[in-house]
């Protein structure tokens, strides 16, 4: 047993390790590119900046008021998230485990529901603008219903193909002893759906973390800005300060990647092979 | 591990409850000043604040950071609120297509800003839906102003006998040139009178020592200031209203030949090897690196130029053609695109005043000082003593401008246009210069997309 | 199952969804679908114009052009990441040590915006700044292609860097349901003596089946939703040649003021999207338990 895995795990450790590296090249370049001065950057492409001088990032935090950044964007992401995992994954969950009169209902009202995979965001733009404009709803109220929509059919789609790959013989043995339907839920369902509902929260985040076109159009008031309208700061009508693009970006994809890893960590590492119902 | 989750789950929604009734409060309300660059609601109807005696005008700008991407613009407001205590002017500003598609939307919902600018081929079509203010009366009231202002500069944003608009800025384009290269390359170095052919020699002259003749950035597909000159030198303006009326194309004999020598310096590689995947700040950085001889551009780069390139620095308006009819000693001063007035300005007489107020000091003398010292050409056409010893680029421009034998036409001819035939005409005239269009295949193109309008 | 699935409370959850997605999903659609039969700048009235928008695109030369490379980009990454992210899901499934780290490495770039991943990879692929043609160039092997910029090459960069950013999103995905395999099945597996390769081919792809299909999914509808790479890399150009459908839409909505025509452009990519989804659907349908 021992010497047939030593030598597939060597290749396996050296395949992962070229497939990270060549992954996160570009990301190391753009590292590079911060610590570069705008001409650096078109004039010497692959010379070492000539210092490491933090003039970019210290612009970046000159012009962007960044604590206040971070925090309409968190707040934006929590309530979005929240919405939007309460509703869809109980759609979901009807869809896919409950009994529906004619299943031909359940297959109508799933594929109504993927739909919006198919959908370009921009395409929305200006219909959204002009309902909420009717609803009367503005700034980060205007954001979150369309965020919250827009990831209804990719959460559907995951979620459905998970829920739908859990046993039944849990439920039906939770249901035996008692447990009503929102019961059922939290206590079986949602513990058991862990990974891709983590799949889901992290997508999502992300999604909206970046998100720019709907809130550049549904944001006045720059004291709700979030991160991505950030970088918008240096574009000018003649002139596009991309070292201070790039710097502002780091800043915005640090915490990102430490919400992944700590997730990541958390949720979907804490289920190993055996734990999952078996 | 349960637990956690169904506690993280019921306090996530009491945070958001919490949150949500906040963000209630936070959304409703019009302005909350908070660090950085100055906040505002794009059309505050609530415009003065009540008993304080205080008005507030809002000013909608095409670029984010104003005071860094702007600056002259933002030095008139604070000495403009300065000179007027009473009023306060928010700014606010997206970069430019955000700026414009917001713009589009706020028409529809009746939340222009007070001031806003516009693209010069959407400012028309706001002022037919009836958003914008008629300005005529204001140049009525300010004698001064009207007179400061030439007639190319009012003719811009005029319809249907309005005045829908004044102009952002003076539009002041050309080529810039570094004459230390030209030196390099043993050559002479190109003036106002300079020929096409001439042209042509330098750049085999300039491409011989490994010098990039113009820097062009195709991505930016705008960036065809100098060209868009050259269009009039061959009778751009003559054949215009005609053309656009449909009893003349955009395929004729004089324009085949333009876009021929466009395509003909395409060819002697006059213009950057990846000027296809070029920006036009790329093309900057090439020219303020001293890699290309040339840059087209215009007099709002005059100020980064006085440091990157100094006293090397010279501008002229670009090559003439001795195969053409047409004038051509021509020049480019005419309006940049418009500041417009929204209609409901017109409505509230508190606000209407301070508008007034800040047109005119914006088209006032003491912006005018203030543009020229920030190597800006305004709109308007006061004597102003400036001292122009440590602005050579700027100063270059000015010396130009100054030489009235070389005259303007009234408009850039891209702003005469309609958005998608002026995206065309960009289209057409990079496709002519990277080679990707025979010059009639890229008329062709400009005249389909004409008669589609 | 049954008894809880009164009809009360399916309605109850189903509810909220179908709201939400129906006034900010579905509405604009229907909204932006009508439009496509106005002639609209974005000011004013629209005004009706029946087919004239279709009968426009049909013969729209760019549109040609621009399904044309959607469709490369389609194909190429489609292969690129059904088979790449699912042999590095299995990969990141091995007890390796640094498992974690490789995880969050690889998954990293589906973290940056698009925008910026597009301002990136113009670094890279820029033929003469970028740094591939760079290094070609010191090792003075030529100029180097024109990755982008070009005739050709473009489509097939932004299938690649498009590979490069969903590798980890998607390799998360296939982890997400290989993780969720009983772990009595494989082990039973192992017991029987199934080689490494027969286990993969009739034990964890079977059982992979759904998510492979929610992938595939995704890799279809996003590989047609590709635009701010496209839009930083080229905007479309050279004079439209590396244009895209959704890149063609949106420039002719945004920059020149042609909503209506846009929105005809929108709704035939939408529904070309729509029918692939649907034929890979039915191919697949008999494994639908």
């Amino acid at each position: 047993m021992g010497n047939m895995k030593s030598k597939p795990k060597v290749g396996m450790y050296f395949l992962l390790g070229i497939i990270t590296i060549l992954v996160v090249l570009p990301f190391i370049w753009m590292l590079m590119l911060s610590f570069k001065t705008n001409a650096e950057i078109f004039n010497n492409p692959i010379s070492l900046p000539t210092s490491f001088n933090l003039e970019n990032y210290q612009r970046v935090l000159n012009t962007l008021n960044l604590g206040q950044l971070y925090s309409n964007t968190i707040f934006i992401v929590v309530v979005t998230m929240v919405i939007e995992l309460v509703i869809t994954f109980s759609s979901s969950f009807v869809l896919a485990k409950m009994t529906f009169k004619k299943a031909r209902h359940r297959s109508m009202i799933y594929t109504y529901l993927i739909l919006g995979l198919t959908i370009s965001p921009f395409i929305l733009l200006f219909p959204v603008y002009q309902i909420n404009s009717i609803l009367g709803l503005k700034e980060q109220l205007g954001l979150i219903l369309p965020y919250v929509a827009t990831s209804i059919s990719f959460n559907t789609l995951l979620f459905v193909a998970h829920i739908r790959t859990l046993p039944g013989e849990v439920d039906e043995a939770a249901i035996i002893d008692g447990c009503s339907l929102w019961q059922l839920l939290l206590k079986v369902i949602v513990p058991m759906a862990r990974p891709v509902i983590a799949t889901v929260v992290i997508f999502n985040v992300l999604y909206v973390w970046n998100e720019f076109p709907f809130a550049s159009i549904m944001l006045h008031d720059a004291s709700h800005y979030t991160l991505s309208l950030g970088a918008s700061f240096f574009k000018g009508k003649y002139n596009i300060d991309y070292a201070g693009i790039i710097a502002s970006s780091v800043f915005i994809i640090i915490p990102q990647l430490i919400f992944y890893g700590i997730f990541q960590k958390n949720i979907v590492e804490g289920i190993t092979a055996g734990a999952v119902k078996g | 591990m349960r637990k956690v989750l169904k506690r993280t789950t019921a306090l996530g929604l009491c945070a958001a409850l919490a949150f949500s009734l906040a963000g209630c409060a936070a959304g409703t309300n019009n302005s909350s000043v908070a660090g950085s660059a100055a906040a505002s609601t794009v059309g505050s109807a609530a415009g003065s604040a009540a008993g304080t005696g205080k008005t507030t005008i809002t000013l909608g700008m095409h670029v984010a950071n104003v005071d860094a991407q702007e600056p002259v613009t933002g030095q008139i407001v604070k000495a403009f609120e300065k000179a007027n205590p009473d009023i306060t002017v928010e700014v606010q500003g997206n970069d430019k297509d955000e700026h414009v598609k917001k713009m589009k939307l706020a028409a529809q919902s009746n939340e222009l800003p007070d001031i806003f600018w516009m693209d010069s081929s959407v400012a028309p079509q706001l002022n037919e839906a009836g958003k914008l203010l008629d300005l005529s009366e204001f140049l009525k009231q300010n004698p001064d102003i009207n007179a400061g202002l030439s007639d190319n500069m009012k003719v811009a944003s005029q319809a249907g006998g309005k005045q829908y608009g004044l102009p952002y800025q003076a539009l002041v384009t050309g080529i810039w040139y570094n004459k230390d290269l030209f030196k390099k390359a043993g050559i002479d170095a190109p003036k106002n009178g300079t020929t096409y052919d001439e042209l042509m020699s330098m750049v085999k002259a300039l491409n011989a020592k490994g010098i990039t003749p113009i820097a062009q950035g195709a991505k930016d597909t705008y960036s065809v200031w100098a060209f868009l000159i050259g269009l009039e030198r061959y009778g751009y303006f003559n054949k215009i209203d005609n053309i656009l009326a449909g009893k003349e194309k955009f395929n004729n004999p004089d324009f085949v030949k333009y876009f021929e020598k466009m395509s003909a310096l395409g060819r002697a590689k006059a213009f950057p090897s990846n000027c296809a995947t070029s920006t036009y700040f790329q093309a900057k950085e090439q020219f303020n690196a001293s890699k290309a001889a040339m840059f087209d551009s215009g007099v709002w780069d005059a100020g980064a130029l006085d440091k990157t390139i100094g006293t090397n620095i010279g501008f002229w308006w670009g090559p003439t053609f001795s195969d053409s009819s047409a004038k051509q000693t021509v020049s480019m001063d005419a309006s940049s695109a418009p500041l417009c007035v929204s209609k409901a300005v017109g409505d509230n007489e508190a606000k209407k005043n301070a508008v007034y107020k800040f047109l005119a000091f914006y088209y006032g003398k003491d912006a005018a000082k203030i543009s020229y010292e920030g190597s800006i050409i305004p709109a308007t056409n006061y004597k102003i003593d400036v001292n122009l010893d440590s602005k050579p680029a700027f100063k270059a421009v000015v010396d130009a401008l100054q030489d009235r034998s070389w005259v303007s036409p009234k408009a850039q001819p891209d702003l005469v246009l309609s958005e998608a035939v002026q995206a065309q005409l960009y289209d057409s005239m990079y496709g002519t210069m990277l080679g990707t269009y025979t010059p009639k295949e890229a008329l062709d193109k400009l005249d389909k997309v004409q008669q589609q309008q | 199952m049954h008894w809880l699935s009164k009809k009360r409370n399916i309605v109850i959850m189903l509810i909220p969804t179908l709201l939400v997605y129906t006034i900010y999903m579905i509405a604009p659609i229907a909204i932006a679908v009508g439009y496509s039969f106005t002639k609209y700048t974005g000011i004013g009235n629209a005004k009706f114009t029946g087919y004239k928008n279709y009968i426009r695109l049909f013969q729209d030369e760019i549109f040609w052009v621009s399904l044309k490379n959607t469709f490369i980009i389609f194909a190429v990454a489609f292969v690129l990441l059904m088979i790449g992210a699912f042999a590095v899901s299995l990969l990141l499934n091995q007890k390796l040590k640094y498992n974690g780290t490789a995880k969050a490495l690889i998954f990293s770039p589906a973290v940056i915006a698009p925008i910026i991943v597009g301002i990136i990879w113009i670094f890279i692929l820029d033929p003469k700044i970028g740094l591939i043609n760079s290094v070609i160039q010191m090792l003075g092997l030529g100029q180097g292609p024109d990755w982008i910029g070009g005739k050709t090459l473009t489509p097939y960069s932004i299938s690649f860097i498009y590979f490069w950013q969903q590798l980890g999103y998607l390799a998360t995905i296939y982890l997400a349901g290989l993780k969720m395999i009983p772990g009595d099945v494989m082990e039973a597996s192992q017991i029987d003596g199934a080689s490494s390769w027969q286990k993969l081919w009739y034990v964890t792809i079977p059982m992979m089946k759904s998510t492979i299909s929610t992938v595939a999914l995704l890799v279809i509808t996003g590989t047609f939703k590709i635009f701010e790479i496209v839009q930083q890399l080229t905007n479309g150009g050279p004079n439209h040649m590396s244009e895209t459908l959704i890149t063609y839409s949106y420039s002719t909505t945004f920059s020149n003021g042609e909503y209506g025509y846009g929105m005809a452009l929108a709704t035939v990519t939408f529904a070309i999207s729509l029918i692939i989804t649907g034929i890979y659907s039915l191919l697949t349908k008999e494994k639908q338990a």
